[in-house]
């Protein structure tokens, strides 16, 4: 079973190609323009992951990391892997503390590779589970 | 205005500013010393004429005990009045050739010479008076005293002498007058010094202050400049790489050999792009001085046989040689691995740039005392005598560069030399023109 996966992003053209790659590999995908869309969307949809980029209008992945990881947010929680064009070492330490799952920087990746570390965490997890 | 007219414009006038401290320091400094010399002159001049004073006060001294002597012998005939008037009468021709000898050359010169003439023959008439009484010629001795002539001369020489004394007050008052003048002077000069002092130095920390913060506030918003910049660049050219990849891997369908070939080339430039762009960031955060290390522990061998691996299609495309002689061990050592695999594989990849076809290039990894050696060498171009000083420099680049015949930013070799440097290493080039070039990194084994 494939992990449900939320796009954060406000560029059209990652977040669309990103979004594609995952349904075409047959993930459930939702998408969020901006920090605060997020949040309404995670509500109805659930996630188990979350791609969130970092810099975004309206509410930026700081913001939006410290509203929906809030222990009094009910229900569970998806997994938060910050996907960001800043490869700044005080930012990859600021949104790990504050409990992000990992950090990759979008340069070094590709779709595909994507698409193959976020299955790799999520069987990895499974296993654990 | 550019950063950098306004770093010299705020430069140039801390300089001037502190020209003109140094000058009004130069200047009154002179000053005070003149006038203190001055002071010490008169001083000096003063102690003088009262030494001088007191030698005419001891001559006169010694010529009254001869004639008192001379006076009471002569009117006794006691021998005792003779010790007193033997003693003054043998210092008394030292006496006044001393004091002519000093007296030369001052203001009281002729009024001494005259005194001194009278004392002269003063002295003469007591030595006389006094040998004819002991000659037994009593009464000539008697006669001589009685004809008043010693009386005229004693008058005489007091009268000469208050002349001399006058003179003497004159000059002692003058010389006085100077030397109060020139210590006012002194302390006038050395006031204002102090006061110009206190009002310049605010101003020109002031200046100093402010250069200093417009610098900082230009490298800050430079900086802010390239950070954003570098992230507004990467986000389209990373949208690019996530379509092109995607197209490649036959996400929308399968591609014709002609299609997969030329997409590829465009992914490849691409990937170029977006190593540029990080290469840029890499200064912006060298410049701020905020490269910042990453340790961990390097297998150098494995590091250059991963720089190799990436770069040998293009070496091939160029049909060139590539050798690398590792050491029998692996060496390792604690650096930020992705820095030195940047820095190192830009020396390669100058290599590879500046080598034309069919040439060489060698890398040799080895140990030695303590620290690491990482040669890069090239049996290409070389570089121009003039120019090895500058290939460290920021956005330089070499000629095929200017030509449009090589790609680059011309960072490379800055950025490799900064990351040696933040690993308390060094890079060493020894190059010439039309022999190829030699980059030698020299990095301690020690921890950092």
């Amino acid at each position: 079973m494939h992990p449900r996966v939320l796009i954060v992003e406000d560029d059209d053209v990652i977040r669309e190609v990103y979004a594609m790659k995952f349904e075409l590999e047959g993930y459930p995908v939702a998408v969020a323009v901006d920090g605060a869309a997020a949040l309404k969307v995670a509500e109805d949809f659930k996630p188990d992951v979350i791609l969130l980029d970092m810099m975004m209008p309206v509410m930026d992945g700081l913001n939006f990391m410290k509203r929906y990881l809030n222990p009094y947010n009910a229900g569970p929680q998806a997994e938060i892997i910050v996907f960001s064009n800043i490869s700044a070492p005080h930012q990859m330490n600021e949104v790990m503390e504050l409990g992000a799952a990992d950090y990759w920087v979008k340069s070094d990746y590709t779709p595909e590779q994507v698409v193959g570390a976020v299955s790799k965490r999520w069987q990895r997890q499974a296993f654990n589970r | 205005m550019k950063f950098a007219e306004v770093r010299q414009y705020t430069n140039s006038k801390i300089f001037f500013a502190l020209l003109a401290v140094m000058l009004i320091a130069v200047g009154t400094t002179l000053a005070a010393v003149f006038a203190i010399a001055g002071l010490l002159q008169a001083s000096s001049e003063t102690r003088q004429i009262r030494e001088r004073q007191a030698l005419l006060d001891a001559t006169y001294v010694s010529l009254r005990e001869a004639e008192s002597g001379q006076r009471g012998y002569i009117l006794t005939a006691d021998e005792k009045y003779l010790e007193p008037f033997t003693d003054a009468v043998k210092v008394l021709p030292d006496e006044l050739v001393a004091l002519k000898r000093v007296t030369r050359g001052h203001s009281e010169q002729p009024a001494i010479d005259r005194l001194l003439s009278s004392m002269w023959l003063k002295q003469w008439e007591l030595v006389q008076s006094v040998a004819l009484h002991r000659s037994g010629e009593v009464s000539q001795a008697l006669d001589l005293v009685a004809s008043g002539e010693g009386q005229r001369l004693m008058s005489a020489i007091n009268s000469e002498r208050k002349a001399v004394d006058a003179e003497y007050a004159v000059t002692l008052s003058m010389k006085d007058r100077e030397a109060a003048a020139r210590g006012n002077q002194a302390l006038v000069i050395v006031l204002a010094a102090a006061v110009m002092t206190l009002l310049l130095s605010p101003l020109v920390y002031y200046l100093y202050v402010r250069a200093i913060a417009s610098e900082r506030e230009l490298d800050h918003a430079k900086d802010e400049f390239v950070s954003l910049a570098s992230h507004q660049l990467r986000t389209p050219a990373t949208g690019i790489k996530s379509i092109l990849s995607m197209v490649v891997a036959g996400d929308f369908g399968s591609l014709n050999e002609k299609q997969d070939r030329i997409l590829r080339r465009a992914l490849d430039s691409n990937e170029r792009e977006i190593a540029i762009i990080e290469e840029l960031l890499n200064v912006a955060k060298a410049d701020a001085g905020r490269l910042v290390l990453r340790p961990s522990e390097v297998n150098l061998v494995e590091l250059i046989e991963n720089i190799v691996g990436e770069q040998a299609s293009a070496i091939r495309d160029k049909n060139l040689i590539l050798r690398f002689k590792r050491p029998h061990d692996d060496i390792s050592l604690v650096g930020d691995e992705d820095k030195l695999y940047m820095a190192i594989g830009n020396l390669v990849d100058n290599a590879r740039k500046y080598t034309p076809a069919d040439g060489c290039i060698e890398i040799i990894l080895r140990g030695r005392r303590g620290q690491v050696e990482i040669e890069v060498a090239d049996s290409g171009v070389g570089i121009e005598e003039g120019d090895i000083a500058r290939v460290f420099d920021r956005f330089h680049r070499g000629r095929g560069m200017l030509m449009g015949t090589v790609d680059g930013t011309g960072l490379g070799l800055y950025l490799a030399r900064r990351i040696a440097e933040l690993h308390n290493g060094s890079i060493e080039v020894d190059s010439k023109k039309g022999h190829g070039s030699r980059f030698t990194m020299i990095l301690p084994l020690r921890r950092i």
